[in-house]
């Protein structure tokens, strides 16, 4: 196909190219291309492609005698034209082919398309024996007709010719003695993933906006390579770059730091490997042993090297720095960082310091900190939090020995030390321990815990999780303002000696342990995590005991319910004993349980001797119902048994008016009653609905909660 | 008379490899890899092969091996089956340390995947990047430019 127009040098070019290409005189182009002006219709393409498929397909049919009926897989690969319905829809239409024919339709895969036709096939009659596969390979050229002047778009149009191949393959047993071949292997490579390759068969406009192909000059180069990465066989492919990342990394994990690091340069695959490798080493030692003496001025060493060794311990901080950075920016794992440096002046230590905020920030598994103890001042860090570490006792030790600061020490989820024993520092104000759910040590003792506090003399915020205290606690500090116990299974009772406490939250155990109190604590708030079930008159009269001893201002129940088993409480067991009430500022009730409970007897353990002025719910996905009952119960018609007695004056007839304060779409200040139990109970549907709704939605249910002004 | 006492205690059961070749091995060998041992768990029937679908029969064959040698593991002493490991290793093409290091780790065989990557890693051990390439036939796609640049942030490794 020469398209001269005006432009001879492109002429030319072609002429050369198919003086050279060999092609015989038996080959032609499509007659669309033949018309001057070439007419590269639609219809002219389908009309090729009848042609060429058809004929070739009909003599082979003519050639080996097999039916169409017989033919259980059909492929055909066409690189440009690829039109609706396909290829090997025509062939099922015009053979009137069986419907269980298995049919697949290549294109956009170009020269190599014939070979993958041929593998497919090969696989598909692998998994279905006795059976025939058809594989058609052709390539329109009317659609491709380029009429530019683009030099390697006119290429194409010179070496490719109308035709068509169809082979039959077969595993049938009684064809192979009239088989002609024998297809023995297929390999596949795919290299597509190079550049150069990709790009070297390639459709597209050229400046004038016209269509193409363009071929590269790198195509025999490119295809060279990838018979090349075939020719070699099996023995000489690369696999071991082909492994997932962390079989290469539990690799690398049994070399140096020094070879793990040097395999970094054999590729680019390696490359990455290496710079993703979750095992940080960070040691100063890499970049000049003499990196660790202290005082090399002292040591008479000269100036020269003195400004070398300085330099080189500024190449270390910044790898450090490069290394920590890259894992944090890019939310890598971390298994193990160690850290080995020698801290000789004290204008490093803010750096150290960045990298132990960079450290307690990345989840790491392992921390292996060696830092000079005489030299370490980490003067400004203040928080250090180790989380999923794997760390030991001395290293701890050191830890807070040495970071005068630190204020803040948190260790959740920990492992590597069996006992934990922290020696005395004296601006601790918060500790958070959690230790690890395979934690062997025994449950710590009291003496431990008391040692601790005292130990840390300014410690006033104390968060203990996990099952490791003794069933009895006693606690005793001047300082101690918050304290956190949570998940303290065996916890029975607790005794606290703590005046200068304001906060105190018992969460998750099963039970509720009985809590004392030896010296009286204004406690501004008090969470507790109550089992409903577990709750009788025994408990409430304890609790009752332990609110009295310290003045609580706001108090907060967070209750659950297995069962709908009734309340255990019962006020006729406290004939006879003599109780005030206890006034409060606020009582906020959450719930997280969807079980509907006796609520009579939970407002008589809650209001018995309990005089909140202030009454709120806080309302979540599951609390409506529960707090239904509860609503229903404050405005109750039919009082249940009123126990007003010489000791006790019963809460419904203490209790003058409830008003309703400050919830949204609901007026304030209107008095809360039988009449407006309704407006409520509407209300807390409407907010179910929209909370179902915002859920389902997968955003983020806002809390809020219904207080009520309690007038005694 | 020891091994009839065996074959009543343990069950045997079928693996059958990806290309469809079956092997018949007692319980205790095949529980070696956690991924069959939580497969059995779910299986009601034992007695009908067990897919093991990505690992091929020549690799399942070695995997087998590796898993009746130490199943067995109070006939030999610890260092007696540290020398069979090694050469068990030693043994293998680079081709089927890959295959076997896949097949190690879809089995969840955790001894075996230990074995292997510390056979390559060995390999690794005492060579410069070139004789790497040379050996496992890593093609370098660095530039000499982009080379020598890594080379240079990294000194420290690349010195002796």
């Amino acid at each position: 196909m020469i398209v001269f127009k005006d432009n001879p040098k492109v002429a030319r070019f072609q002429m050369r190219i198919l003086e050279r290409a060999g092609l015989g005189d038996e080959t032609g182009l499509p007659p669309a291309l033949q018309f001057i002006p070439p007419e590269p219709s639609f219809s002219r393409t389908y009309d090729e492609a009848l042609l060429v498929i058809f004929s070739s397909i009909d003599e082979l049919l003519k050639k080996t005698g097999v039916r169409p009926n017989n033919i259980s897989i059909i492929i055909t690969n066409c690189s440009i034209f690829c039109p609706t319905p396909s290829l090997s829809s025509m062939i099922m239409n015009k053979y009137k082919m069986r419907s269980c024919t298995k049919t697949f339709s290549l294109s956009g895969m170009g020269c190599s398309a014939s070979a993958i036709s041929l593998d497919l096939a090969k696989r598909l009659l692998q998994v279905m024996p006795n059976s025939y596969a058809l594989v058609v390979s052709t390539e329109i050229l009317t659609p491709n007709c380029y009429m530019g002047s683009e030099r390697s778009m006119t290429v194409p149009g010179c070496l490719f010719r109308l035709g068509c191949s169809s082979l039959l393959l077969t595993n049938k047993r009684e064809e192979r003695y009239r088989a002609k071949y024998q297809l023995l292997h297929t390999i596949r490579t795919h290299i597509g993933a190079i550049d150069a390759s990709y790009t070297s068969v390639m459709q597209q406009e050229d400046d004038e906006g016209r269509l193409g192909i363009a071929l590269s000059k790198d195509l025999l180069v490119v295809a060279g390579e990838a018979l090349r990465d075939m020719g070699d066989g099996t023995t000489s492919i690369d696999r071991i770059s082909e492994l997932p990342d962390f079989i290469l990394h539990h690799i690398l994990s049994y070399l140096s730091t020094k070879e793990a690091a040097q395999t970094g340069v054999i590729s680019k695959r390696w490359q990455y490997v290496w710079e993703t490798f979750p095992i940080l080493d960070c040691n100063e030692w890499f970049f000049g042993r003499e990196l660790d003496i202290l005082n090399p001025k002292e040591l008479g060493i000269p100036k020269d090297e003195r400004r070398k060794i300085f330099n080189r311990r500024l190449k270390f901080m910044s790898y450090v720095d490069e290394k920590l950075r890259r894992f944090r920016e890019e939310n890598l794992c971390v298994k193990k960082f160690f850290l080995h440096i020698t801290l000789v002046s004290n204008n490093l230590t803010p750096r150290v310091d960045t990298w132990m905020d960079l450290v307690a920030d990345l989840c790491i598994q392992e921390l292996d900190l060696r830092l000079d103890r005489n030299a370490v001042k980490l003067c400004s860090l203040v928080e250090l939090h180790l989380r999923d570490v794997s760390i030991d006792e001395d290293t701890i030790q050191d830890l807070i020995f040495s970071i005068h600061s630190m204020k803040v020490f948190s260790l959740k989820n920990c492992l590597g030390f069996e006992n934990l024993e922290i020696c005395d520092h004296d601006k601790l104000e918060k500790v958070v321990y959690h230790p690890h759910k395979d934690f062997k040590a025994k449950t710590f003792s009291i003496k431990w815990l008391q040692n601790m506090i005292t130990s840390f003399p300014l410690l006033e915020n104390l968060y203990l999780g996990g099952c490791i205290l003794q069933e009895v606690m006693k606690l005793s500090s001047q300082v101690l303002k918050e304290m956190h116990v949570c998940n303290c299974m065996k916890l029975v009772e607790a005794e606290f000696d703590t005046p200068n406490a304001h906060s105190f939250v018992y969460r998750g155990g099963k039970t509720m342990p009985r809590l004392y109190s030896s010296s009286v604590a204004a406690y501004r708030t008090a969470e507790l995590s109550v089992r409903l079930e577990n709750m009788d008159s025994v408990w409430f009269m304890r609790l009752n005991n332990f609110l009295k001893d310290n003045k609580f201002q706001d108090l907060t129940f967070c209750m659950t319910a297995k069962s709908d088993k009734a309340i255990s409480f019962d006020v006729e067991d406290y004939v006879g004993i003599h109780f005030s009430p206890l006034e409060l500022n606020t009582m906020k009730l959450v719930t997280h349980t969807l079980t509907s409970v006796n609520y009579a007897a939970l407002l008589d353990a809650l209001f018995w001797n309990l005089r909140p002025r202030i009454l709120s719910l806080e309302l979540n996905y599951y609390s409506p119902e529960f707090f239904k009952g509860i609503l229903k119960g404050l405005v109750a018609k039919e009082e249940p048994n009123c126990y007003c007695s010489q000791n006790l004056e019963c809460w419904r007839h203490s209790l003058k008016d409830i008003k309703l304060i400050n919830v949204k779409g609901l007026k304030s200040n209107i008095v809360f009653n039988a009449m407006t139990l309704n407006k409520l109970t509407n209300f807390l549907d409407d907010w179910l609905i929209e909370a179902q709704k915002t859920v389902k939605s997968c955003e983020h249910l806002k809390v809020q909660t219904l207080s009520f002004q309690l007038s005694w | 008379m020891a091994s009839t006492s065996t074959s009543t205690l343990s069950r045997k059961l079928i693996l059958k490899s990806s290309d469809g070749e079956k092997f018949e091995v007692d319980e205790n060998v095949a529980m070696q890899s956690q991924t069959i041992k939580h497969m059995i768990e779910d299986l009601d029937d034992i007695n009908s092969p067990i897919p093991v679908s990505i690992v091929t029969g020549t690799i399942l064959s070695k995997v087998i091996e590796y898993c009746k040698k130490h199943a067995t593991e109070d006939s030999d002493s610890d260092e007696q089956l540290k020398q069979w490991d090694k050469e068990y290793a030693n043994n293998m093409d680079l081709n089927t340390l890959y295959y076997l290091l896949l097949a190690a780790n879809y089995m969840e065989i955790k001894g075996l995947l230990e074995l292997i990557t510390q056979c390559v890693a060995d390999m690794i051990k005492g060579k410069s990047p070139e004789e790497i390439r040379a050996h496992f036939n890593i093609k370098n796609d660095f530039t000499p430019q982009e080379e020598a640049n890594i080379r240079n942030e990294n000194p420290w490794a690349f010195e002796n």
